[in-house]
């Protein structure tokens, strides 16, 4: 049992006056009179009186605080609700960096104000069954399935709002997809929905908690080599409504030498850019900005743009393959040939390799046959851009069953496939017959391998550091807070409830009759 | 006694002796006296002629008179009474009780009754009663020299009547002064006072907060007598059953001394120092208008 207006359990502070009415009450007045004999026919009333310190009075005084705290209680709307008719609730938490924007003269950031909502009209009601779901980038569930508020309340630990932007549009269709038809959303984020068939179904409450607040921030930040001399550029923007002086160093945090120092004002939504050159070195570059109470927003680093090249094994049992595999890596400029330690072994007999070790397998059919048809390709993959048409001949294995994700695909079978962990042991399997295919005699082949060992430089050595917060997630003037409900069921929902209000309006009564019994029942009196 | 009760005594006295007592002709047991009454009675001091009217008594047929003017005529002759008045006054606590004009209305009752009676030529004597029946002394004096009549007995004078009573003067009239807030049966006590006397009068002296009380909330009562205490919290309910047991108290010692041949009355106290004007006993004639 629980109850849905917890507000109306505030009048119990009543009791405490009550018990001071009482207490006043009870100090008698001395009347004297003439005689007692016509009132000792009357029985003495339990209230009031230096009786109180007796045992008649408090049986009195009990009945009618109970009386008032039923009472109590039934207007605090007293409800059961058995486990299977709980209701499911979605509750998106924005994780995007901008909830922790806080103002100045403000303690409480809006991730501050949506837990302490979560805290006070979610988590402590007992007819909820909890899911988490962090909107980043990516949606992403938090915890296990249908929790009660206790367990949601150790899982919102790792609600941290660290993500570099927040979709949570994407979210709610995850939740719409994922999630029984009849669950309610909850949105806790920091600014109000946009008109959006996705943001207008009836069981999502969008709640916004943000503040508008001032920032300055890092917008934009590239490195590259001109030769002999390297170039960086940043870009500073002010996403104030007031001008703000710009105070920002570049600097290298190895030698601690300094390249350049703005001090400059910026006008309100606008922004600054600086572009430095210097000599090619292998240390990272790092600008900063000051004075501004956003800080993750306020330092970028951009490591070296010379790459180590990558160090390629090539173990076949042809040696057309071998040649042909060698001359690759040697015409690409970004790899090594090695005998031993290598980063990507390249092999047509899958292997056991060491941990942070990539492997290629040119996977050779028994009856290979010849590709015709279209080629699907996974657009966005390291491993396919820039992939020029397939205009040559490629023997492959039809029957090539693979595990893996298959990045390019013929009608049902892959032509290549990924799979292990991207900084562990990244398989890549080619499904090529080298002796039939003329692959290599177009673009694609180096394209193919460019990508290849790129990928891998890419996730050990990478070049340019991505801005920890995007663009639109570093401007808080759009933050807003919007009407909080204090119960965001709709009415249909309370169908749920079976009330139990009853339950103490009748045993009040029945108390508030017994109480009337002994308060007016009377002694026998003296017949004269 | 304080100045203000001694005022209000001088005032009831003036009051009383625009009265008479108008006993002794009601009842045959006073006609044998040794003064002479208001009215007309047997003895043999003439009074005046009248004429003879039926049931006179032949004796008194003046037969000079007769053969002068041959019409009947009866001469009258003064009544003879052995008039004495005792006046017991309860010398209980709550006779006097605070913030009431109670003790005031009782000795005015008194100073009032004490001055019809030596108009109509009484002997007067009074007695407290407190835990036995005090004599007092000086009830030649105006009631407000009187000793001994300060109310604060705190125990039952009922029980002392009964137990202890005054030797009162046989064939007098006795006037029974009290709120008669006692437990004792009124017939023990009315058999103690009507034993050979001419007339008992019952006087109940109640103040208006005895009559009615005006008592609302949480109240603890103190009894003025015993100081016992009682909590009550005082409403509607309550003051209504107090009323009706006061009442049925009051109509039963009423009802007593009609079976009994007294006289009973009350006095509100409050009322009764406005004129001192005993109303009931001037109704029923007992007192008359006559006086200096």
């Amino acid at each position: 049992m629980f109850f849905l207006n917890y507000k109306a359990l505030w009048a119990t502070l009543t009791l405490i006056g009550f018990l001071g009415v009482y207490f006043f009450k009870r100090r008698s007045k001395d009347v004297k009179v003439s005689s007692l004999m016509f009132f000792s026919a009357l029985k003495t009333p339990a209230e009031g009186g230096q009786k109180l310190t007796t045992l008649q009075t408090p049986l009195i005084l009990f009945l009618e605080l109970l009386i008032v705290t039923l009472l109590i209680l039934s207007a605090a709307a007293p409800v059961m609700l058995d486990n299977n008719s709980k209701i499911p609730l979605a509750v998106i938490l924005d994780d995007s960096y901008s909830m922790t924007a806080t103002a100045k003269e403000d303690s409480k950031n809006a991730r501050h104000r949506g837990l302490e909502y979560l805290k006070n009209n979610i988590l402590n009601k007992q007819y909820y069954r909890i899911n988490l779901i962090k909107g980043g980038s990516y949606p992403e569930l938090i915890g296990r399935h249908d929790m009660t508020g206790a367990e949601a309340g150790v899982y919102l630990d790792n609600w941290r709002c660290t993500s570099k932007s927040a979709d949570l549009v994407s979210a709610v269709r995850f939740v719409k997809e994922a999630f029984d038809k009849h669950i309610q959303v909850l949105v806790i984020t920091d600014t109000p929905a946009e008109t959006d068939s996705d943001t207008q179904m009836a069981k999502l409450n969008w709640l916004a908690f943000g503040k508008p607040v001032n920032n300055l921030a890092i917008t934009g930040a590239n490195r590259y080599s001109l030769g002999k001399t390297d170039r960086c550029f940043f870009e500073y923007t002010n996403f104030s409504d007031t001008p703000v002086n710009l105070h920002a160093i570049v600097k290298s945090p190895e030698s601690n030498k300094v390249y350049d120092e703005i001090k400059t004002q910026i006008q309100p939504m606008s922004v600054r850019r600086s572009i430095i050159n210097f000599p090619e070195q292998n240390s990272e570059i790092c600008a900063e900005i000051f004075a501004d109470d956003f800080l993750a927003d306020n330092k970028l680093c951009l490591p070296s743009i010379k790459r180590e090249k990558v160090k390629v094994r090539i173990k076949t049992n042809s040696k057309y393959l071998d040649s042909l595999l060698k001359k690759t890596v040697e015409a690409l400029g970004t790899g090594v040939l090695v005998e031993k330690d290598e980063n990507i072994l390249i092999t047509d007999t899958q292997e056991i390799i060491p941990a942070n070790t990539w492997q290629m397998v040119i996977h050779k059919a028994t009856d290979s046959v010849m590709l015709s048809g279209t080629v699907a390709v996974e657009r966005e993959h390291p491993l396919c851009l820039g992939l020029p048409p397939v205009r040559a001949l490629w023997a492959v294995d039809k029957n090539f069953v693979s595990d893996g994700l298959p990045v390019l695909s013929s009608d049902d079978f892959a032509l290549l496939a990924v799979s292990g962990e991207v900084e562990k042991n990244k398989v890549v399997v080619f499904n090529m017959d080298y002796e039939y295919s003329s692959l290599h005699t177009t673009g694609f082949w180096p394209v193919l391998f460019w990508n290849y060992l790129n990928w891998y430089q890419d996730v050990f050595s990478p070049v340019n550091r991505e801005l920890p917060i995007s663009r639109e997630e570093s401007s808080f003037l759009k933050l807003k807070s919007n009407d909080l409900p204090e119960n965001i069921l709709p009415e249909s929902t309370m169908k749920n409830f079976i009330s139990v209000r009853w339950w103490f309006v009748v045993t009040a009564l029945i108390l508030i009759a017994l109480h009337q019994w002994l308060v007016t029942i009377r002694r026998p009196g003296i017949v004269y | 006694m304080d100045k203000n009760t001694q005022r209000i005594l001088e005032s009831a006295k003036a009051v009383g002796q625009r009265f008479v007592f108008n006993v002794a002709s009601r009842f045959a047991s006073m006609q044998t006296g040794e003064k002479y009454g208001a009215g007309m009675g047997s003895s043999l001091e003439f009074l005046d002629h009248r004429e003879y009217q039926p049931g006179d008594d032949i004796r008194h047929i003046d037969w000079n008179a007769l053969a002068r003017s041959d019409k009947l005529t009866v001469k009258l002759f003064r009544e003879e009474i052995s008039p004495h008045l005792d006046i017991l006054i309860d010398g209980s606590a709550s006779m006097n009780l605070d913030d009431t004009a109670k003790y005031a209305a009782l000795m005015s009752g008194v100073a009032v009754m004490r001055a019809a009676a030596l108009n109509s030529g009484y002997n007067v004597s009074a007695w407290v009663i407190k835990d036995r029946c005090e004599k007092i002394p000086e009830t030649n004096f105006d009631v407000e020299r009187w000793r001994g009549t300060d109310c604060v007995y705190a125990g039952n004078t009922g029980k002392t009547l009964v137990t202890m009573p005054p030797p009162l003067k046989p064939r007098g009239v006795r006037i029974l002064f009290s709120d008669l807030f006692w437990e004792t049966e009124p017939e023990t006590i009315l058999r103690q006072l009507i034993n050979n006397a001419a007339l008992v009068i019952i006087i109940q002296v109640v103040a208006k907060i005895d009559e009615e009380p005006d008592l609302l909330g949480n109240l603890r009562l103190v009894d003025s007598e015993s100081g016992e205490t009682l909590e009550v919290m005082a409403d509607k309910p309550i003051i209504k059953e107090y009323i009706k047991n006061f009442n049925r108290h009051r109509n039963y010692w009423r009802d007593s001394c009609t079976k009994s041949g007294a006289f009973f009355t009350h006095l509100v106290a409050e009322d009764f120092i406005k004129d001192f004007v005993p109303q009931e006993l001037l109704k029923t004639e007992i007192l008359v208008a006559g006086g200096k």
